[in-house]
């Protein structure tokens, strides 16, 4: 059970999206992108192909609307293609893992505050 | 073979101070936890993977060889890995749950003893009193808190008896938070006082005071500032060279001949099946484990395993128009039971107080509200925004008992050593959930008190399983072996050398974080076992 790299790239556009990048890094260049593909391939594996569908269906809008794979679309363009997505159970999974890999990143406890002391 | 006086199965907080009492008295014990020691560097920072925030990992197992199977809502059983949220988890360490715990160091409430003569037993729950009170426990609470070391102040926790001593410590530092919750509390003339921690407020047994680092709660101290029984009691168990520790093993089950216990099997590190024998047996494994142990071992009546129990937890949020941070760890500071009992149609009730600092991982998880998008630049500045002008209002809530709450034997799912597993299934009582509501709103009070502009979360909707770190009440005491486990002693009725000494044995969890009273009662079980000897 694995993720390839085309599919790596993709899912890490889709957590740019997801936690995009502003005066701090975005979840896609930032976040934990080993926790999310850890538990992909673990605990919900049996998601995996869901995850697959997802982004195969992400391309394939990509391409019918714009001509070009998703992550060769600008951010914009990106989340515009999420809102039909959005509403399904395998998003809404994908967005708490790369919120969670997120917000547990150097980058993520730089953009709330949390200072460690020790 | 080796023969012992004394076993003593689980190296948390009950079998952390029966193992210290009973070595101390000259016994030779044999403690056996099925965790390893872990160091604070093994335990780690995983801001993803720890106690506390365990929903794909944990620092301080169990691990994958302990599986457990849970019945959903449907009645299908599902096998489980430990950090599921369904398998109940709680450390498995030496310290067990004390290791990585935020160390709430509550008495329960002289109520919390009484609560079927209290407020009689609602339909379809087993709720009744326990044979001992508050008044029984009460020396073994204060020996407790000055042998393990609890910070905190005593001088307004005006719903308890008046202490005999005051706390070893004083307590931890206030953060502003604290001091806006109290603030808060103050203009509804809510009483608050201090939360007693087991943790150093002061240098105290040889180690430091709490460096106030932000990680605590799920994990391991960096200086050893925070107190549990892996480095008070366990150690002094073991300098007086009459207790041998055993870890990284499992006991498969108790040898006995019409409840008189000869010994236990247990599989070691490397697997192999050992024999021991001794005198007496404490079985002190956690409320889950304790019951699937006597029940593998055919010790026990039917009601081993029933009425389990943890607490109903509430959480509510406030934003307020400044930054509050101030990172001073841990966090905990301030607490009420103005809502503990005396609530107006409703079964209990529980404290509320300020958390530890929440993780940036766990806020995400646990805070963000329900009505706002979870993804995209919004949700990012919300979390920017929010995070460090938050107060959180927590609190355990008393959770009314079922018997169909309940921890059995799965006939087909076992563990690594071929040990049959436990399977968890029912709800808590729905009076539960009653007085959680009614609690949440008095949390959304209190942070409206305290300036919140916004408040968010929302109480529990309906009964679930509750057990979890609190897990108790699967082998409940009483006088009449027709509705107990043990007895007033912490004795398996039925037999005449087996005793249970942690949570397991509570027949009502009170209101409160329950390890203080699982150590009182163990130290309690333990003195009279070694007075009767």
């Amino acid at each position: 059970m694995s993720i390839s790299d085309p599919h790596l790239r993709l899912l890490k556009v889709l957590a740019n999206c997801i936690v995009p990048p502003d005066e701090t890094p975005g979840a896609g260049d930032a976040g934990d992108m080993n926790y999310v593909t850890d538990v992909l391939t673990g605990d919900y594996a049996g998601q995996l192909d869901a995850v697959r569908r997802l982004l195969a269906a992400l391309d394939a809008s990509a391409t019918a609307r714009h001509q070009r794979a998703f992550v060769d679309l600008d951010r914009e363009a990106q989340v515009a293609l999420l809102g039909a997505v959005e509403g399904t159970a395998t998003f809404q999974m994908l967005v708490s893992l790369i919120q969670e890999g997120y917000w547990g990143s150097a980058a993520g406890l730089a953009t709330v505050g949390f200072e460690v002391s020790l | 073979m080796t023969h012992y006086d004394a076993i003593v199965i689980g190296a948390g907080a009950g079998g952390g101070v029966a193992a210290a009492k009973l070595a101390e008295a000259g016994k030779h014990v044999l403690l056996l936890e099925r965790g390893r020691a872990q160091t604070f560097q093994e335990i780690g920072r995983d801001l993803l993977r720890n106690q506390r925030v365990n929903a794909h990992g944990h620092n301080a197992g169990p691990d994958t060889r302990h599986p457990r199977v849970a019945v959903d809502h449907s009645g299908e059983p599902v096998t489980v890995p430990p950090w599921d949220f369904r398998y109940q988890a709680n450390a498995a360490t030496v310290g067990g749950g004390t290791r990585v715990y935020a160390g709430q160091a509550w008495r329960f409430h002289p109520l919390d003893f009484k609560m079927a003569s209290t407020y009689g037993v609602p339909e379809g729950s087993s709720l009744a009193d326990w044979p001992i009170q508050y008044e029984d426990l009460s020396p073994f609470y204060e020996k407790v808190e000055h042998e393990l070391g609890v910070s905190g102040d005593c001088t307004n926790m005006q719903h308890l008896p008046k202490y005999a001593r005051n706390y070893p410590m004083p307590p931890v530092p206030l953060t502003r938070r604290g001091e806006l919750m109290r603030a808060g509390a103050k203009s509804l003339g809510w009483n608050t006082f201090p939360v007693p921690l087991a943790i150093n407020s002061q240098p105290n047994q040889g180690r430091p005071a709490c460096p106030g680092c932000q990680h605590c709660v799920g994990f391991a101290c960096p200086v050893d500032a925070k107190n549990g029984t892996q480095n008070t009691f366990i150690p002094r168990a073991l300098a007086s060279g009459k207790c041998e520790l055993v870890t990284d093993m499992m006991v498969e089950r108790i040898e006995h001949v019409a409840g008189h216990a000869s010994g236990i099997t247990y599989f070691s590190a490397d697997s192999k099946r050992v024999r021991v024998t001794a005198d007496v047996i404490v079985v002190a494994a956690g409320a889950v484990e304790c019951a699937r142990l006597l029940l593998n071992s055919g010790l026990g009546n039917d009601l081993v395993g029933r009425n389990l129990q943890g607490h109903v937890y509430i959480t509510a949020f406030g934003l307020l128009a400044d930054d509050v941070w101030d990172g001073i760890g841990p966090g905990v500071t301030t607490a009420t039971t103005r809502w503990s009992h005396g609530n107006p149609g409703i079964v209990g009730g529980g404290l509320m107080c300020d958390d530890g600092i929440i993780l940036p991982t766990a806020y995400v998880r646990w805070a963000f509200p329900a009505n706002k998008r979870r993804w995209g630049s919004e949700a990012k500045n919300w979390m920017r925004h929010s995070y460090r002008r938050m107060l959180q209002v927590l609190g355990p809530i008393q959770d009314i008992p079922s018997p169909d709450a309940r921890v059995s034997i799965d006939p087909k799912v076992r563990d690594h050593w071929g040990i049959p597993v436990a399977r968890l299934s029912g709800a808590t009582h729905p009076e539960s959930i009653k007085a959680a509501k009614f609690l949440h709103s008095k949390a959304v009070e209190w942070l409206k008190a305290c300036g919140a502009l916004e408040v968010w979360g929302d109480p529990p909707q309906a009964p679930y399983l509750s057990g979890g770190q609190h897990q108790a009440g699967t082998c409940r005491m009483g006088d009449d072996p027709a509705t107990s486990v043990v007895d007033r002693n912490g004795k398996l009725h039925g037999s005449d050398n087996v005793y249970l000494a942690d949570t397991s044995v509570h027949v009502t969890n009170g209101g409160f974080n329950p390890f203080l009273t699982a150590m009182a009662n163990s130290y309690r079980t333990t003195t009279l076992l070694i007075d009767r000897w």
